[in-house]
Protein backbone atom coordinates (compact mmCIF):
# COMPACT_ATOMS: atom_id res chain seq x y z
CA UNK A 1 0.00 0.00 0.00
CA UNK A 2 1.31 3.36 -1.01
CA UNK A 3 2.09 5.72 1.77
CA UNK A 4 0.02 8.88 1.74
CA UNK A 5 1.91 12.11 1.43
CA UNK A 6 -0.86 13.90 3.22
CA UNK A 7 0.15 15.12 6.62
CA UNK A 8 -2.51 16.35 8.99
CA UNK A 9 -2.46 20.08 9.52
CA UNK A 10 -3.51 21.62 12.80
CA UNK A 11 -6.96 23.20 12.86
CA UNK A 12 -6.64 26.87 12.02
CA UNK A 13 -7.28 28.97 15.07
CA UNK A 14 -9.73 31.84 14.71
CA UNK A 15 -7.85 35.09 14.46
CA UNK A 16 -8.55 37.24 17.50
CA UNK A 17 -8.96 40.87 16.55
CA UNK A 18 -6.70 43.20 18.42
CA UNK A 19 -7.66 46.76 19.29
CA UNK A 20 -5.82 49.73 20.67
CA UNK A 21 -7.78 51.63 23.28
CA UNK A 22 -7.79 55.37 22.62
CA UNK A 23 -9.36 56.15 26.00
CA UNK A 24 -9.57 54.20 29.24
CA UNK A 25 -12.17 51.41 28.85
CA UNK A 26 -13.97 50.01 31.86
CA UNK A 27 -14.86 46.39 31.15
CA UNK A 28 -16.84 44.28 33.59
CA UNK A 29 -13.73 42.60 34.96
CA UNK A 30 -10.87 44.92 34.16
CA UNK A 31 -9.79 48.32 32.93
CA UNK A 32 -8.01 48.77 29.62
CA UNK A 33 -5.85 51.86 29.75
CA UNK A 34 -5.57 54.27 26.83
CA UNK A 35 -2.85 53.11 24.46
CA UNK A 36 -3.08 49.48 25.53
CA UNK A 37 -3.55 46.83 22.80
CA UNK A 38 -5.91 44.05 23.72
CA UNK A 39 -8.02 41.26 22.28
CA UNK A 40 -10.27 41.18 25.34
CA UNK A 41 -12.85 43.76 24.33
CA UNK A 42 -16.34 42.29 24.64
CA UNK A 43 -17.73 41.37 21.22
CA UNK A 44 -20.92 43.42 21.65
CA UNK A 45 -18.93 46.56 22.46
CA UNK A 46 -16.61 46.52 19.46
CA UNK A 47 -18.97 48.12 16.95
CA UNK A 48 -19.93 51.16 19.01
CA UNK A 49 -16.43 51.71 20.35
CA UNK A 50 -15.11 51.70 16.79
CA UNK A 51 -17.82 53.99 15.46
CA UNK A 52 -17.32 56.43 18.33
CA UNK A 53 -13.57 56.48 17.69
CA UNK A 54 -12.73 55.07 21.13
CA UNK A 55 -10.71 52.11 19.82
CA UNK A 56 -8.89 51.34 16.61
CA UNK A 57 -8.16 47.97 15.14
CA UNK A 58 -4.56 46.87 15.09
CA UNK A 59 -3.74 45.42 11.67
CA UNK A 60 -1.13 42.65 11.63
CA UNK A 61 1.56 42.98 8.93
CA UNK A 62 0.90 39.57 7.38
CA UNK A 63 2.67 37.51 10.00
CA UNK B 1 -49.33 56.65 41.00
CA UNK B 2 -46.97 56.97 43.89
CA UNK B 3 -47.56 60.12 45.84
CA UNK B 4 -44.88 61.18 48.25
CA UNK B 5 -44.84 63.01 51.54
CA UNK B 6 -42.87 66.20 51.99
CA UNK B 7 -41.18 64.80 55.05
CA UNK B 8 -38.90 62.61 52.93
CA UNK B 9 -37.54 65.55 50.92
CA UNK B 10 -33.87 66.39 51.22
CA UNK B 11 -31.82 69.50 50.53
CA UNK B 12 -28.04 69.39 50.34
CA UNK B 13 -26.02 72.60 50.11
CA UNK B 14 -22.28 72.70 49.71
CA UNK B 15 -22.02 69.14 50.99
CA UNK B 16 -24.16 69.79 54.08
CA UNK B 17 -27.53 68.20 54.66
CA UNK B 18 -29.84 71.05 55.63
CA UNK B 19 -32.88 68.77 55.95
CA UNK B 20 -32.54 68.49 59.74
CA UNK B 21 -33.44 72.18 60.16
CA UNK B 22 -35.93 72.71 57.32
CA UNK B 23 -39.68 72.97 57.57
CA UNK B 24 -40.26 73.49 53.85
CA UNK B 25 -38.56 74.04 50.52
CA UNK B 26 -40.09 75.44 47.38
CA UNK B 27 -38.21 75.10 44.14
CA UNK B 28 -39.36 75.64 40.63
CA UNK B 29 -38.82 77.25 37.31
CA UNK B 30 -40.27 79.84 35.04
CA UNK B 31 -39.90 80.76 31.40
CA UNK B 32 -39.88 84.31 30.16
CA UNK B 33 -42.62 85.21 27.70
CA UNK B 34 -41.08 87.56 25.18
CA UNK B 35 -43.59 89.88 23.56
CA UNK B 36 -43.61 89.77 19.76
CA UNK B 37 -46.83 91.69 19.21
CA UNK B 38 -46.56 94.02 16.25
CA UNK B 39 -48.80 96.60 14.69
CA UNK B 40 -52.00 95.39 13.10
CA UNK B 41 -52.50 92.45 15.48
CA UNK B 42 -56.25 92.33 15.91
CA UNK B 43 -56.13 88.80 17.38
CA UNK B 44 -54.30 90.08 20.47
CA UNK B 45 -50.84 89.94 21.97
CA UNK B 46 -48.29 87.35 20.85
CA UNK B 47 -45.41 85.84 22.79
CA UNK B 48 -42.45 83.55 22.28
CA UNK B 49 -41.07 81.42 25.09
CA UNK B 50 -37.75 82.77 26.34
CA UNK B 51 -35.09 81.41 28.67
CA UNK B 52 -35.75 79.09 31.59
CA UNK B 53 -35.10 80.27 35.10
CA UNK B 54 -34.73 78.21 38.27
CA UNK B 55 -35.19 79.34 41.86
CA UNK B 56 -35.38 77.87 45.34
CA UNK B 57 -36.61 79.16 48.68
CA UNK B 58 -36.47 77.55 52.09
CA UNK B 59 -37.82 77.97 55.57
CA UNK B 60 -36.36 76.33 58.64
CA UNK B 61 -35.79 76.46 62.35
CA UNK B 62 -33.20 78.82 63.76
CA UNK B 63 -30.47 77.78 66.15
CA UNK B 64 -28.20 80.76 66.44
CA UNK B 65 -26.25 79.24 69.33
CA UNK B 66 -25.05 76.45 67.10
CA UNK B 67 -22.15 77.93 65.18
CA UNK B 68 -20.51 74.69 64.16
CA UNK B 69 -19.54 74.35 60.52
CA UNK B 70 -22.60 72.26 59.71
CA UNK B 71 -25.22 74.47 61.40
CA UNK B 72 -27.85 76.11 59.24
CA UNK B 73 -27.04 79.61 60.45
CA UNK B 74 -23.36 79.20 59.70
CA UNK B 75 -24.02 77.68 56.27
CA UNK B 76 -26.62 80.19 55.10
CA UNK B 77 -24.81 83.22 56.49
CA UNK B 78 -21.59 82.16 54.79
CA UNK B 79 -23.32 81.44 51.49
CA UNK B 80 -25.04 84.83 51.20
CA UNK B 81 -23.76 86.44 48.06
CA UNK B 82 -21.86 83.30 47.22
CA UNK B 83 -22.68 80.63 44.69
CA UNK B 84 -23.53 77.45 46.61
CA UNK B 85 -24.24 74.21 44.80
CA UNK B 86 -27.63 72.84 45.87
CA UNK B 87 -29.27 69.48 45.33
CA UNK B 88 -32.98 69.34 46.08
CA UNK B 89 -34.61 65.92 46.31
CA UNK B 90 -38.38 66.28 46.73
CA UNK B 91 -39.02 62.52 46.84
CA UNK B 92 -36.05 61.59 49.01
CA UNK B 93 -32.55 60.39 48.37
CA UNK B 94 -32.84 57.00 46.71
CA UNK B 95 -31.18 55.76 43.53
CA UNK B 96 -33.16 56.68 40.40
CA UNK B 97 -35.39 59.22 42.12
CA UNK B 98 -35.99 62.62 40.64
CA UNK B 99 -34.20 65.73 41.87
CA UNK B 100 -33.16 69.24 40.95
CA UNK B 101 -29.73 70.77 40.91
CA UNK B 102 -28.83 74.41 41.26
CA UNK B 103 -25.63 76.33 40.87
CA UNK B 104 -27.19 79.25 42.62
CA UNK B 105 -26.65 82.73 43.87
CA UNK B 106 -27.99 83.08 47.40
CA UNK B 107 -29.96 86.31 47.27
CA UNK B 108 -31.43 86.51 50.78
CA UNK B 109 -31.04 85.16 54.30
CA UNK B 110 -33.42 86.22 57.07
CA UNK B 111 -33.72 85.29 60.73
CA UNK B 112 -37.29 85.76 62.00
CA UNK B 113 -38.13 85.95 65.71
CA UNK B 114 -41.90 86.34 66.12
CA UNK B 115 -42.83 87.07 69.70
CA UNK B 116 -45.14 84.09 70.14
CA UNK B 117 -43.63 81.45 67.87
CA UNK B 118 -40.41 79.62 67.13
CA UNK B 119 -37.57 81.56 65.63
CA UNK B 120 -36.98 80.60 62.05
CA UNK B 121 -34.79 81.25 59.04
CA UNK B 122 -35.65 81.82 55.42
CA UNK B 123 -33.36 81.98 52.41
CA UNK B 124 -33.72 82.46 48.69
CA UNK B 125 -31.59 81.21 45.85
CA UNK B 126 -31.50 82.18 42.20
CA UNK B 127 -30.13 79.55 39.84
CA UNK B 128 -27.43 80.73 37.46
CA UNK B 129 -27.67 77.58 35.37
CA UNK B 130 -31.35 77.52 34.56
CA UNK B 131 -33.49 74.66 35.72
CA UNK B 132 -31.72 71.29 35.83
CA UNK B 133 -33.80 68.22 36.60
CA UNK B 134 -32.23 64.84 36.89
CA UNK B 135 -32.08 61.43 38.50
CA UNK B 136 -30.08 60.26 41.47
CA UNK B 137 -27.10 58.26 40.21
CA UNK B 138 -25.70 57.62 43.68
CA UNK B 139 -27.66 58.14 46.88
CA UNK B 140 -25.76 59.56 49.84
CA UNK B 141 -23.53 56.76 51.10
CA UNK B 142 -20.05 56.17 52.40
CA UNK B 143 -17.56 54.42 50.12
CA UNK B 144 -14.18 53.23 51.30
CA UNK B 145 -13.23 51.27 48.18
CA UNK B 146 -13.34 52.12 44.49
CA UNK B 147 -16.34 50.96 42.49
CA UNK B 148 -19.34 52.06 40.52
CA UNK B 149 -22.95 52.88 41.20
CA UNK B 150 -26.06 51.35 39.71
CA UNK B 151 -26.77 52.07 36.05
CA UNK B 152 -29.33 54.64 34.90
CA UNK B 153 -30.94 53.42 31.67
CA UNK B 154 -32.36 56.21 29.50
CA UNK B 155 -33.41 53.63 26.82
CA UNK B 156 -31.88 55.92 24.17
CA UNK B 157 -28.78 58.07 23.76
CA UNK B 158 -29.19 61.85 23.72
CA UNK B 159 -27.25 64.64 22.06
CA UNK B 160 -27.55 67.66 24.32
CA UNK B 161 -25.00 66.95 27.02
CA UNK B 162 -25.62 66.82 30.74
CA UNK B 163 -25.04 68.47 34.06
CA UNK B 164 -24.22 66.58 37.24
CA UNK B 165 -24.08 67.55 40.88
CA UNK B 166 -21.82 66.05 43.52
CA UNK B 167 -22.39 66.57 47.24
CA UNK B 168 -19.58 65.34 49.48
CA UNK B 169 -20.65 65.30 53.12
CA UNK B 170 -17.65 63.56 54.70
CA UNK B 171 -14.06 62.75 53.80
CA UNK B 172 -11.46 60.69 55.57
CA UNK B 173 -7.84 60.42 54.56
CA UNK B 174 -7.16 61.96 51.19
CA UNK B 175 -10.63 61.28 49.78
CA UNK B 176 -11.07 60.32 46.16
CA UNK B 177 -12.60 61.17 42.80
CA UNK B 178 -16.11 60.68 41.46
CA UNK B 179 -16.97 60.69 37.77
CA UNK B 180 -19.80 60.15 35.32
CA UNK B 181 -19.35 57.26 32.88
CA UNK B 182 -21.51 56.15 29.98
CA UNK B 183 -21.99 53.14 27.72
CA UNK B 184 -23.95 52.07 24.67
CA UNK B 185 -24.35 48.48 25.85
CA UNK B 186 -24.04 48.49 29.66
CA UNK B 187 -20.94 46.31 29.29
CA UNK B 188 -18.06 48.61 28.42
CA UNK B 189 -18.01 52.07 29.95
CA UNK B 190 -15.99 55.18 29.14
CA UNK B 191 -15.59 58.38 31.10
CA UNK B 192 -17.88 61.27 30.26
CA UNK B 193 -16.49 63.72 32.78
CA UNK B 194 -15.16 63.55 36.31
CA UNK B 195 -15.50 65.97 39.16
CA UNK B 196 -12.40 67.51 40.65
CA UNK B 197 -10.87 65.22 43.28
CA UNK B 198 -12.68 65.55 46.61
CA UNK B 199 -10.48 66.14 49.64
CA UNK B 200 -12.97 67.97 51.89
CA UNK B 201 -16.68 68.52 52.46
CA UNK B 202 -18.13 70.42 49.51
CA UNK B 203 -20.17 70.32 46.36
CA UNK B 204 -19.50 70.60 42.64
CA UNK B 205 -21.37 70.93 39.39
CA UNK B 206 -20.03 69.78 36.04
CA UNK B 207 -21.63 70.17 32.64
CA UNK B 208 -20.67 68.86 29.22
CA UNK B 209 -22.19 69.22 25.78
CA UNK B 210 -22.49 66.47 23.16
CA UNK B 211 -23.63 62.89 23.08
CA UNK B 212 -24.58 61.00 26.20
CA UNK B 213 -24.99 57.30 25.59
CA UNK B 214 -27.96 55.24 26.76
CA UNK B 215 -26.46 53.93 30.01
CA UNK B 216 -24.92 56.17 32.65
CA UNK B 217 -23.42 55.45 36.05
CA UNK B 218 -21.30 57.10 38.70
CA UNK B 219 -17.85 55.64 39.27
CA UNK B 220 -15.64 56.46 42.21
CA UNK B 221 -11.96 56.01 42.89
CA UNK B 222 -11.17 56.06 46.58
CA UNK B 223 -7.58 56.73 47.58
CA UNK B 224 -5.86 54.20 49.83
CA UNK B 225 -7.05 54.15 53.48
CA UNK B 226 -9.57 56.89 52.68
CA UNK B 227 -13.31 57.23 52.28
CA UNK B 228 -15.90 59.53 50.76
CA UNK B 229 -19.53 60.03 51.73
CA UNK B 230 -21.21 61.47 48.66
CA UNK B 231 -24.33 61.85 46.55
CA UNK B 232 -24.64 62.32 42.77
CA UNK B 233 -27.50 63.81 40.76
CA UNK B 234 -27.31 63.33 36.99
CA UNK B 235 -29.26 65.71 34.73
CA UNK B 236 -29.45 64.58 31.10
CA UNK B 237 -30.31 67.44 28.76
Amino acid sequence: MRESRFTEQPEPQPVRRQFRALVDLYLPDRTVKAGEVTDKIPRQSIAWLLSDGLIQEEVSNGV
Amino acid sequence: MAFSHGSIARLYAGGYNLSSWLKSVNAGASVAAEGVTVLNSPAGKSYLPGLRDGRLGLEGLYDGNDQTADSIDKILAAALGGQPVLTYLPVGDTFGSYGQGFQAVQTAYDVLTPGQALSKVTASFQSKTGWERGLIAHALANRSASGNGTTLDNTLPTGNGFAAYLQVSAVTGTGGTVGIYHSADNVTYVELQSFTASTAIGAQRIAVTGTVLRYVRAQYTINGASSLTFQVLFCRK
